[in-house]
């Protein structure tokens, strides 16, 4: 076990420094630098730039550089927000990115499942109704969510701040438009194990004992109905995390995603390294318990080989 | 398991309440986020907010009229010609610290900023100037400043956080690092500044004028998105925008006409015109091209909200008359004979005219407004002259670094007035300046910038400068466009807004209705 999760971290570690390469390559290929603005440099002011964040270095010697700086968990300066060190902004945007992207994970677990095991039970309507649901929400681009939770839930019924924080409200919605495509997932997967495990043979033995619907959902449905929930867990936290990149757009949150998206446009690659990098490893640590919680549940899954 | 099921709504709650933040008394939605906190190093808009609000120049503006009012300095003077200003001192200034303030701080900061080590991209400013410092008869401190070629709007330029004094600590620092706490001298200190969040100011008491500062705190939120802007003000979460999304403004101007009122800005949307092309080296296609543009129907086109421009320095400077040249007029005929002029000197040299005017192609930083823009004008230019341009959008740094390499052959461009004054537009012409990028050169321009320069009073230094601005116009290496507008949007209990051509808001004179 304790090998297995020891070649599994370092097959992380590799994919880390692949990413972190790719990265490199990806943002000096571009075209256009950190200091293009519309306001022209004088030739002297860019040389001077380039020469104290090492720009004018040969490509070799700033992958090193930006290597180093990996090792060391120190990126540098973020190059277009030249007075804060890109650690920083990282430690200041990682609370949100995983405040919302867990609050949407935590809703989608406990709505989803519970929608999905309901309408297994239940059946008819309500089953038709959940699954309908589900497919339209899987179906709806998040920016589209987003728009209409806040002209419902902010202009029309005038409940839930717009966008910002301030408040356990303001994360009410970025929460919910975040969570609801992934609690539509997670309500088909459990639906989808729960009708299997309602029509076993040791379901409808216990039903024969006059045992009660809600005894037997929790007792005998439950913990198997988890099991491709718990499978989906790793997909689902890296869709909470990246998912966040337009819901913090929308909502004005200042998380991971808007970094990642910005530093690659303002070409600031010490931040779009490093933002990059975040995101990698926080994926892999996902997948990776993931599969850990999967063994637990399902001793069968070899989750970790 | 009913257990798991309350932990997971208790942990439901905590990641809610993770993320907040307390309401300051004014929230300014900021654009993007503000790049840097040192006044001489950062550039943009959302930084020239920031630093009104925390650095207090010799002057500050009137937000109505834009003219100088004392400030750190309690007067001043200057020569007919702008060229020699005296700045007087008040006594007993301070830091936000409490720690005094002196004529040396204003010299040691204007130093840095000219020192090519710090990389400002504001080192112009001070070129060509020399500066000292003493006390005058009753004790105060004298700042003397003289500059080689006429500067009239320096006392207007000195109410700009690039040239107020910034304390010993930021000016020992690194270029590009921050001193923590940021000590500063302006109406407002720096309480603290998350990335692509906000950045929060608290009511400086050791402010010379500390009295009239109405408002304990400001949040500048670092906000892309102006949609979500909009929301925010319209929920009452936030009270100032810059601008607003075009889809808005129409209904905005009629359901909160006094909290928006849009205005001319010293600000202008042009085309570069890149005469190294083949195509573009003909001063007849260049002309033809700018004389079949229908502002009129460009600015109708986009909303209404911008105005047509007919001269390159936008029309909102008193005194100013400008040049007015046909080449910036639309004159369809005019148009057709100068293309059919090029057309004559193409073959004449040899070169098939079709084949020329296919390679034409316009380069736009992608946006929503840049599309709709390059849409109009390509079809103006197909219908009138029959040419088809292709359009080439790329994304902003992409475009700005094709301009800057002169990888283009018309570039849609803008520029926002440093100051109040025709030179911060025409300069960027000057033969060989980092702001060109068209690859025009005359010395006959450049001649009359020197002149201007030169000038002994400022009614010849303008005439001086309308020469030049006719010359660059009549030469078709930018087309004018529009006059771009202020779209500020402000909370109707707010006082002491005043709409201006510069965007400038004077966050010290603000206050709350009671």
């Amino acid at each position: 076990m304790a090998a297995r999760l020891l070649r599994r971290l370092a097959a992380l570690l590799a994919t880390v420094l692949i990413v972190h390469a790719l990265a490199f390559l990806l943002i000096r290929a571009t075209r256009g630098g950190p200091f293009d603005d519309e306001r022209p440099l004088p030739p002297e002011v860019r040389a001077a730039l380039e020469a104290r964040y090492g720009l004018d270095q040969p490509l070799a010697v700033q992958y090193l550089r930006a290597l180093s700086g990996l090792v060391s968990g120190d990126f540098g300066p973020s190059l277009r927000y030249r007075d804060v060190q890109v650690r920083t902004v990282l430690a200041d945007a990682l609370p949100v990115s995983l405040a919302i992207g867990a609050g949407a994970l935590i809703f989608a677990l406990l709505t989803g499942t519970a929608a999905g095991l309901l309408a297994a039970q239940r059946g008819g309507n309500l089953e038709r109704a959940v699954l309908g649901l589900a497919t339209v929400l899987l179906a709806t681009p998040s920016f589209v969510l987003a728009g209409a939770a806040v002209l419902l839930f902010s202009f029309q019924l005038g409940w839930l701040p717009p966008a910002g924080r301030g408040s356990a409200a303001h994360a009410i919605l970025p929460c919910l438009c975040l969570g609801l495509p992934l609690a539509a997932q997670i309500a088909r997967l459990a639906h989808g194990a729960a009708r299997g495990v309602l029509a076993s043979a040791a379901v409808r033995a216990a039903q024969a004992r006059g045992l009660s619907n809600g005894h037997v959902l929790r007792h005998h449905v439950l913990r198997p109905a988890l099991v491709p929930v718990a499978a989906y867990l790793g997909p689902a936290a890296a869709a909470a995390l990246t998912g966040s990149l337009v819901i913090e757009q929308v909502f004005a949150l200042p998380g991971l995603g808007t970094h990642f998206v910005q530093a690659a446009l303002n070409r600031d690659s010490t931040l779009a390294l490093g933002a990059t990098v975040t995101f990698t490893a926080l994926l892999g640590l996902c997948t990776l318990l993931s599969d850990l919680l999967l063994a637990r549940l399902d001793p069968r899954a070899e989750a970790l080989s | 398991m009913q257990g798991a099921w309350a932990c997971g709504w208790l942990a439901l709650g905590a990641a809610l309440t993770a993320c907040t933040s307390d309401r300051a008394d004014l929230v300014i939605v900021n654009g993007g986020e503000a790049a840097l906190l040192d006044p001489q190093l950062g550039s943009g808009m959302a930084e020239a907010r920031i630093g009104l609000a925390l650095h207090a120049g010799l002057t500050r503006l009137d937000p109505r009229t834009l003219a100088p009012l004392p400030d750190l300095a309690e007067s001043w003077t200057s020569d007919a010609a702008g060229r020699l200003w005296s700045f007087r001192l008040r006594p007993r200034l301070t830091w936000s610290d409490g720690s005094p303030l002196s004529a040396a701080d204003l010299l040691a900061s204007w130093d840095r900023l000219r020192d090519p080590a710090t990389a400002s991209p504001w080192r112009d400013w001070l070129a060509g100037a020399a500066w000292s410092a003493a006390p005058d008869p009753e004790g105060r401190e004298v700042i003397t400043v003289r500059f080689d070629a006429a500067r009239p709007a320096f006392a207007e330029m000195t109410a700009m956080p690039q040239l107020a004094p910034i304390h010993s600590t930021l000016r020992a620092a690194a270029p590009g690092t921050l001193p923590q706490p940021l000590i500063s001298s302006g109406p407002f200190a720096l309480e603290r500044r998350v990335v692509r969040d906000r950045t929060r100011v608290r009511r400086n008491a050791s402010y010379w004028n500390a009295a009239r500062v109405s408002l304990q705190s400001l949040d500048f939120l670092a906000l892309d998105s102006q949609f979500t802007g909009l929301n925010l003000f319209l929920a009452g979460e936030a009270d100032f925008l810059p601008s607003v999304p075009a889809l808005a403004a129409p209904r905005l101007r009629a359901e909160y006409a006094s909290s928006f009122r849009p205005s001319p800005q010293f600000a202008a949307l042009f085309l570069r015109l890149n005469v190294r092309q083949p195509a573009l080296a003909s001063r007849a296609l260049r002309r033809a091209l700018a004389m079949s543009v229908d502002r009129a129907a460009l600015s109708a086109a986009l909303g209404g909200l911008r105005a047509p421009a007919d001269a390159f320095v936008p029309p909102v400077l008193a005194g100013w008359q400008g040049a007015r040249v046909a080449v910036a007029q639309f004159a369809l005929e005019a148009a057709r004979a100068e293309l059919a002029t090029a057309r004559a000197e193409w073959m004449a040299a040899g070169l098939d005219p079709e084949r020329t005017l296919a390679s034409l192609e316009l380069l736009a930083p992608a946006s929503e407004l840049n599309r709709d823009l390059a849409s109009v004008l390509r079809e103006q230019w197909r219908a009138h002259l029959g040419i088809e341009v292709r359009l080439r959008l790329l994304e902003g740094r992409e475009a700005r670094a094709a301009e800057s390499a002169g990888d283009f052959q018309i570039s849609r461009s803008s520029w926002v007035g440093d100051y109040l004054d025709p030179d911060t537009f025409l300069s960027l012409f000057r033969s060989g300046a980092p702001g060109n990028r068209t690859g025009w050169s005359d010395a006959a321009y450049d001649q009359l910038l020197r002149e201007a320069g030169d000038a002994p009073d400022g009614a010849r230094r303008m005439e001086l400068l309308a020469a030049a601005e006719a010359l660059l116009l009549e030469a078709a290496v930018v087309i004018p466009l529009l006059v771009d507008a202020n779209q500020e949007l402000v909370a109707a209990d707010l006082v002491g807004f005043h709409p201006n051509p510069r965007g400038h808001v004077d966050w010290s004179a603000l206050a709350r209705r009671p």
